[in-house]
């Protein structure tokens, strides 16, 4: 049966209750409202980032539910990004940011990890001034600041 | 327009976690808010000094003592780092480092400071004590009475005759207990009374290359019967080399219906029969074994039988890759059938059986599959196309070591995997011609390095603890080095962890023939002599890795070249 979601800019978008429910938010909604099929607002998401998250849903609707690991195993802690998420998240930063955002409040644990892999791989390598140029962030500490800093955590460099 | 410092903080947190200090130290230079919200992910689990790096000051950790939740301390830091109090810590680390032995400050702080330490620190849950002194019963003691919240103890070295009885007062209200190259004396006293109640986890190994005496062996069996009783037991892992496993009063215990919850287990014994083996695993109370491991001994028929029988849609994690008697079809099977494999280490399967095999791999949730795929010369053409196709199947494997599969068989090929055998020689020398990118190792023969590879582009020579005591380790001398690099005119990248093997006929030869040369990797130790020849390569990018303190002895421009990347 498919679910209507709604955008914050009011666009009705209908997809399979299946796809819906990679979002734990609006599975839980669902489950809460039981049978029904009125439309769920999505106040936080605009039209264009809910129609990337959809697509995304769509393409790992027959993905494995994640279950909540048992301990802190090491096993769930890998870089890579598949191939189609790479592809994927291949967006200006404004929708990466958004996207992330998104899988947040809705609850897509998978996605926000893969936007979280792709902001750390932008910063990955990069001196601080060229971090500042891949954000557009701009320096605001005190020569004697940035000097303390330094000195404090040098002995990350070499780690 | 939403920026990088609009998300919220619990977001940059996630972000971090995929980054490393370096990187993260780049970010909090950035800006105030980067500051603020990463310099905590620096600081909360530290490691004051690592091998062969100076120690992070003592005054700069006193000054961030409330971020900092995990801490390693080696054997050589001074008393003053002792002096520190962190509010918020949980876990303590005191690891040695082999190279530690040698410093002139080697376990200059004396016990009675760490035990001082230990009262300032009520908070931690979880103690790693690898360091190699004493630990006194005052230690112990105030773990007993001041750690309320001690949940994990990993234990290796001696403990005092005095102390006996207050070290396993304290184990026994503990959920974790790893004992590895644990020393203890004769007498056990209180053994009896404990109840182990809270155990989850309990490891107890001891590695051949331990030196110290063994007073009393009894203790890990008299501890598995004390064992008996806990109820919450999750995993058990037995490798003590000098005990065998008791495979007969496991069963017993498992014919009480003890240990309900026990789905993991891992053994480490050549001496256990098969039959013995196979009984323990039939007889597990849980019916459930998720996670099995066997190393070192031979894996039978009636074992595997018994795995097939009962375990194989259970189990997560299999490892028999360092046993013998395991056969290309079993692997197969393993690969069909069990679907819920996450982790798999096993030592071959032949291309033949994987082609040939009923239907295709079942094992999609596997993330990390090491197994040789090993390829047999009258393989029929095409066959290499399928195998891939399989593997491709696999969309989760984020670390795999059938490298020998990318983009085809035999393009590159590591001889000698960590635990696997070598491929032979007759074997490598027929696929030659295919190989671009190879991995060596020092164990090899003689004879893997006097074979001719045509299109050689990338060499690997990595050396594993393993190979050092392999009967073969190090059989290959720097002439058949010399050899080899005549041989191998084609080659652009090299890598290599034994440069000692390489000698300066080695480095002439590089420089004079291996014109497209461009990417070195080195670590280990040169020989002075060598310095200057190694200066003069050609070499675009250089990536050293332990290497950094024989810049001084080589001419100036290979340390240019060599700082030229660091800055990159």
């Amino acid at each position: 049966m498919p679910v209507i979601l709604v955008s914050s800019d009011n666009q009705d978008f209908k997809v399979d209750k299946e796809v819906a429910e990679r979002s734990i938010l609006i599975k839980n909604m669902l489950e809460d409202v039981g049978e029904s099929d009125s439309p769920i607002p999505l106040p936080n998401v605009t039209a264009a980032v809910l129609t990337k998250v959809i697509e995304y849903c769509e393409h790992h609707r027959n993905d494995p539910v994640q279950v909540p690991e048992e301990t802190d195993d090491p096993r769930k802690r890998s870089n890579d990004i598949e191939e189609w998420d790479m592809k994927f998240m291949q967006v200006d930063q404004e929708m990466l940011f958004e996207i992330i955002l998104a899988a947040n409040y809705l609850d897509i644990k998978p996605l926000l990890d893969v936007g979280c892999k792709t902001v750390a791989n932008i910063i990955k390598g990069k001196t601080p001034e060229e971090i500042r140029k891949a954000f557009n962030i701009v320096n605001d500490f005190t020569p004697e600041e940035e000097a303390q800093i330094k000195k404090e955590n040098e002995w990350a460099e070499d780690r | 327009m939403t920026l990088i410092l609009d998300l919220p903080e619990e977001i940059i947190l996630l972000i971090a976690e995929h980054l490393n200090a370096r990187a993260i130290y780049a970010c909090i230079r950035t800006c105030r808010s980067f500051y603020y919200s990463f310099v905590p992910r620096l600081w909360c689990d530290l490691n004051v000094k690592q091998y062969k790096r100076e120690p992070i000051d003592a005054d700069f950790v006193r000054d961030k003592v409330h971020l900092i939740e995990a801490i390693n301390y080696s054997t050589t830091l001074t008393d003053d780092y002792y002096t520190i109090i962190y509010p918020r810590l949980h876990t303590l680390r005191l690891d040695t480092f082999y190279a530690d032995e040698k410093e002139p400050n080697y376990l200059q702080t004396k016990p009675p400071k760490k035990v001082e330490f230990a009262r300032h620190h009520p908070t931690i849950r979880k103690l790693i004590y690898h360091h190699k002194d004493s630990i006194p019963r005052q230690f112990w003691e105030v773990i007993e009475s001041y750690w309320t919240d001690f949940e994990s103890l990993e234990v290796s070295g001696s403990v005092e005759a005095d102390a006996v009885d207050i070290f396993w007062k304290v184990c026994d209200r503990l959920q974790t207990l790893y004992f590895s190259d644990l020393n203890l004396p004769e007498s056990m006293p209180v053994l009896s009374t404990l109840s182990f109640q809270h155990l989850q986890d309990l490891r107890v190994k001891k590695y051949p290359w331990h030196r110290l005496p063994i007073p009393h062996r009894r203790w890990p069996v008299q501890l598995l019967e004390q064992v008996k009783k806990s109820e919450r037991l999750r995993r058990l892992a037995w490798d003590v080399h000098d005990v065998a496993f008791p495979a007969r009063m496991i069963m017993d215990i498992f014919a009480e219906d003890c240990w309900p919850n026990l789905h993991q287990l891992s053994i480490g014994d050549a001496t256990c029969s098969d039959q013995d083996l196979a009984g323990v695993l039939r007889a597990i109370t849980s019916r459930k074994l998720t996670a099995f491991e066997y190393v070192n001994g031979k894996f039978g028929p009636l074992t595997y039988k018994c795995l097939q029988d009962r375990y194989f849609g259970h189990l997560q994690d299999l490892n028999i890759g360092r046993c013998i008697g395991v056969t290309s079809t079993m692997v197969q099977e393993i690969l069909m059938e069990c679907t819920q494999l996450i982790d798999f280490d096993a030592p071959h399967v032949f291309v033949q059986d994987i082609v040939q095999a009923e239907k295709p791999w079942g094992c999609l949730k596997i993330q990390t599959l090491v197994v040789y795929i090993v390829k047999q010369p009258d393989d029929k053409p095409g066959w290499d196309g399928r195998v891939f196709e399989q593997i491709s199947k696999l969309r989760r494997v984020c670390r795999s070591f059938y490298s020998a599969y990318i983009p085809c068989l035999w393009s590159n090929v590591c001889v000698k995997s960590y635990k696997g055998e070598a491929i032979s020689a007759d074997l490598l020398r027929a696929n030659a011609h295919h190989i671009e990118t190879l991995t060596l190792s020092p164990s090899l023969t003689p004879e893997h390095y006097t074979i001719v590879f045509p299109r050689l582009r990338c060499i690997w020579i990595l050396t594993y603890y393993r190979d050092k005591k392999d009967s073969r380790y190090l059989q290959v001398q720097p002439h058949h080095m010399v050899q080899f690099a005549r041989l191998h005119s084609s080659i652009r990248e090299l890598g290599y962890d034994q440069i000692y093997l390489l000698s300066k006929g080695f480095w002439e030869v590089v420089e004079s023939e291996w014109k497209e040369f461009e990417s070195l990797e080195l670590s280990g130790t040169v020989n002075e002599d060598l310095g200057e020849a190694s200066g003069r390569c050609v070499v675009e990018s250089v990536l050293f890795a332990s290497l950094v303190s024989y810049f001084p002895k080589t001419s100036p421009s290979y340390r240019q070249s060599a700082s030229q990347t660091f800055r990159d």
